[in-house]
C-alpha cells in the first residue's frame, strides 16, 4: 500500500510516499512519526545545505 | 587411478595406516593410503559387525568419496582436512558425520555432490581450475567460519546451498550457476558478513540468483551483505524482497526475516534492480562503499538508511522506460546519475541524494518526479534530456539546466541553498508552473541568477543573514521579485537587461540597506512593471531605469546613486497623497 502525504514548508511542499506491505503492523500513530520524521530530515537537509555552503 | 574400501570397522584416516583400506570390497586390509588419484568406498563391508567410526587424523585425499550400502551405523569423526578431487556421495540412512575438519572439493572436471541431508561441520571449499560440482539435492554445512569458493563452477541445480557464511575469494574464474529455483541460504546469527563477495575478480553467474537468510533468525546482530566484486548487467537480475513478501518475490530475492534486527547490505557493483520490500523492524543499512550501478529499479523498503561516502555515485543506467526510483524515507549517501540514453524513471517516493556535486544530475534519459520531491545536499544539474517535478519541492544547492535540455516545474517550488551561479536556464526549456522559487543560503557568498530570460512567478532572494550580491542575468519577468534579507544585500542587474515584474518587493530599512546597480557602471538596466506603485526603500540605486507603467518610488530613505530614471526618491505613502491633491 502507498500512502500519499504533502507538508507546505518555507521550502515549498514536501511531497513523499510511505510504502508498506499491505499487512503492516504499523499504528496511525507510527505513520504519523514517519511522516513527520521525513518531513523533519527535508528541512534538516534543506538548512544542513545552507550551513555548508555557507 | 584405483578403488580403495575401508575395512575393519573402527580406525583412523591418517597418512600412513594401511590396516583398513583394501583394494576390494570386504577384502583384506594392507593396501596403500588412498592418493587424490584413487577412489574411496565406504560400503557393507567396511565394519566389523557393529557401529565404526572412522576418524580422519591427517589431511586427506581422495578422487570420489563414496559412502553406500552401510548395513551398520558409521561415523566420519576427526578435524582434519579431507581434499576431495572427484564426486561425493553420501548415504540418507546408517551414517553419521561429526567430522568439523575442512573439506576442500578440487576437481578439476565435471563433478557430484549428493548430500542426502547430511550436513558438514568444518567449513567447505570449492577450489578446482575448470572443476564443476554439480549438486544432487540440498547440501548444508554448519561451520561459522567462511565457506568459499575459490576456483570452478558451483552448480546448484536448483537445489538449496545452505551455509553459515559464504564468501567469494581469489583472482581465478569462478561461477555460480543458480538454475532457475537454487538457492543460498545463509544462516550465520553472529555479528558477521553472511555474503562476502568483496575483493574478489573473476565471477560470474548464470541462472537467476537468488539469496536467502536464515528467517528463523531472532538476535539482534548487524549482518553484513557484501556484494562488492558481483558484478551484474541489465540481462542478470538482483532483487531484494522480504520474507513473506508479495507473490512477486520468488526468485532474485536477498529473503530477510522478519523481526528486529540490523543488516547490512553492500552494494558496490553492477545490479539490474536494488529492490525491497520489506515489513519488519529491522534495520537495514546499505553502504555504497563505491560507485555502482543499477540498470533497474532502485526502490527501497521503509527503514533503509544509507552510508558510504559522499564522493561516491550511483549511475542508474537503463536504456528503457518506466524504471521506479522510490527511496520511500532513506537519504541515497551517493551521488545519483541519471544515465541511459532513452531510459526513463519516475519517482514512486520523495528523493533525497546527499551526493557530491551535483547531487542528482541527468546525463541522459528523462525524469519525472510525480508528485514527490527532490532534495539535494548539493546541485541538480540537468545536461541532457529532462526532469518534470510535479507537486513536490524542488531543493538544491544549484539548479542548471543545459541549453536545449528541459526542466518543468509543477506547483512545489524549488528552493536554492547555495552560493555561485545557484540558477542557470540559460538556451533550455523552462517552464515554471506554478512554482515559486526561493534562495535560503545565509553566507555572504556571491550568487548568480541566470534567468535564461525566461517567465517566473515569485523569486525570493532569502536567506535572512549574510550580505551577498546577487547578480541577475536574461531579460525576465517575474509576477513578484523579492527578498527578505534582514542584513545589506547588492542586487547587479546584467547591464542592457530588463526585468520586467508584478510586483517589485524589495525594502531596506536602516540596519538593512539594500543595493541595486548594474554590472557594468554607467550601463543602465531597466526595471519595468506595467501599473501599480513600487513601493520600497533604504535603498541605493545606480544606473537603473524603472519603467512601465507603474510608479516606482525609491522611498525617502533611498539614495540616488547616479545614472537612474523613473524613479521617485519619496515614499510611496507621501507621494501618493501629494499626487491625490495635485
Amino acid at each position: 500500500m502507498i500512502i500519499n502525504f504533502q507538508f507546505d514548508t518555507e521550502y515549498g511542499r514536501f511531497s513523499d510516499a510511505i510504502h508498506l506491505e499491505d499487512n503492516h503492523t504499523l499504528s496511525e500513530n507510527d505513520i504519523e512519526k514517519i511522516k513527520q520524521q521525513r518531513l523533519t530530515n527535508f528541512i534538516n537537509v534543506i538548512k544542513a545545505s545552507e550551513e555548508v555552503d555557507g | 587411478m584405483a578403488d580403495r574400501y575401508w575395512v575393519g570397522g573402527t580406525g583412523n584416516w591418517d597418512g600412513s595406516t594401511t590396516t583398513n583400506w583394501s583394494a576390494s570390497s570386504g577384502g583384506a586390509g594392507g593396501a596403500s593410503v588412498p592418493t587424490s588419484a584413487d577412489n574411496v568406498f565406504f560400503d557393507a563391508n567396511s565394519d566389523a559387525g557393529g557401529t565404526f567410526t572412522v576418524t580422519l587424523t591427517t589431511t586427506a585425499n581422495c578422487l570420489d568419496l563414496t559412502v553406500s550400502g552401510l548395513d551398520n551405523t558409521m561415523t566420519f569423526a576427526g578435524t582434519s582436512a579431507l581434499n576431495v578431487y572427484g564426486s561425493l556421495s553420501y548415504p540418507a540412512t546408517n551414517f553419521s558425520h561429526t567430522r568439523t575438519g575442512t573439506t576442500t572439493f578440487r576437481a578439476t572436471s565435471s563433478k557430484t555432490i549428493t548430500t542426502n541431508g547430511i550436513s558438514f561441520g568444518g567449513t567447505v571449499s570449492f577450489n578446482g581450475v575448470a572443476g564443476q560440482w554439480t549438486l544432487q539435492d540440498d547440501f548444508t554445512g554448519t561451520a561459522s567460519g567462511s565457506n568459499t569458493l575459490v576456483n570452478g563452477t558451483l552448480a546448484l541445480n536448483d537445489k538449496t546451498l545452505s551455509l553459515q557464511r559464504f564468501s567469494l575469494t581469489g583472482t581465478s574464474t569462478k561461477v555460480i550457476s543458480f538454475s532457475t529455483s537454487g538457492v543460498i541460504n545463509l544462516t550465520t546469527s553472529s555479528a558477521a558478513t553472511a555474503l562476502d563477495f568483496s575483493g574478489t575478480t573473476g565471477f560470474s553467474w548464470t541462472g537467476t540468483p537468488s539469496f536467502t537468510f536464515n528467517p528463523t533468525y531472532a538476535g539482534t546482530n548487524t549482518i553484513t551483505f557484501d556484494f562488492s566484486g558481483a558484478y551484474f548487467t541489465e540481462s542478470t537480475a538482483l532483487n531484494v524482497y522480504s520474507n513473506g513478501s508479495p507473490a512477486t518475490a520468488v526468485a532474485n530475492a536477498i529473503t530477510l526475516p522478519t523481526g528486529t534486527k540490523t543488516y547490512f547490505l553492500q552494494f558496490n557493483g553492477s545490479y539490474k534492480d536494488i529492490d525491497f520490500t520489506y515489513n519488519g523492524n529491522s534495520v537495514i543499512g546499505i553502504n555504497c562503499a563505491a560507485d555502482n550501478f543499477i540498470y533497474g529499479n532502485l526502490k527501497l523498503p521503509v527503514g533503509v538508511t544509507t552510508s558510504g561516502s559522499t564522493s561516491r555515485r550511483t549511475t542508474l543506467a537503463s536504456t528503457s522506460s518506466g524504471k521506479v526510483i522510490s527511496l520511500n524515507g532513506a537519504s541515497w549517501t551517493a551521488a545519483l546519475d541519471i544515465n541511459g540514453v532513452g531510459g526513463t524513471w519516475t519517482f514512486g517516493s520523495a528523493v533525497a541524494t546527499q551526493g557530491n556535486e551535483p547531487s542528482f544530475q541527468i546525463i541522459n534519459g528523462s525524469v519525472d518526479a510525480s508528485t514527490y520531491s527532490l532534495t539535494c545536499s548539493n546541485g541538480c544539474s540537468i545536461t541532457n534530456d529532462s526532469l518534470t517535478m510535479g507537486d513536490g519541492a524542488l531543493s538544491a544547492s544549484n539548479v542548471t539546466v543545459s541549453s536545449g535540455k528541459q526542466l518543468t516545474l509543477g506547483s512545489g517550488g524549488v528552493t536554492l541553498t547555495g552560493n555561485g551561479t545557484i540558477w542557470n536556464v540559460s538556451g533550455a526549456t523552462f517552464s515554471v508552473g506554478t512554482s515559486n522559487i526561493t534562495t535560503t543560503n545565509t553566507s555572504a557568498g556571491a550568487k548568480t541568477f541566470i534567468g535564461g530570460s525566461k517567465t517566473y512567478n515569485k523569486v525570493t532572494f532569502g536567506g535572512a543573514t549574510g550580505s551577498p550580491v546577487f547578480t541577475i542575468t536574461g531579460n525576465n519577468t517575474f509576477s513578484e521579485f523579492a527578498t527578505i534579507k534582514t542584513v545589506a544585500c547588492t542586487f547587479t542587474f546584467a547591464a542592457g537587461t530588463t526585468q520586467t515584474v508584478g510586483k517589485f518587493t524589495v525594502r531596506g530599512n536602516v540596519a538593512k540597506l539594500i543595493t541595486l546597480n548594474s554590472s557594468t557602471p554607467t550601463s543602465t538596466y531597466t526595471l519595468s512593471a506595467s501599473s501599480g506603485i513600487i513601493d520600497s526603500n533604504y535603498l541605493s540605486i545606480q544606473d537603473s531605469i524603472a519603467t512601465g507603467g507603474a510608479t516606482w518610488y525609491a522611498g525617502i530613505n533611498s539614495t540616488n546613486a547616479g545614472n537612474n530614471t523613473g524613479w521617485i526618491f519619496e515614499s510611496a505613502t507621501a507621494g501618493n497623497f501629494i499626487h491625490f491633491f495635485v
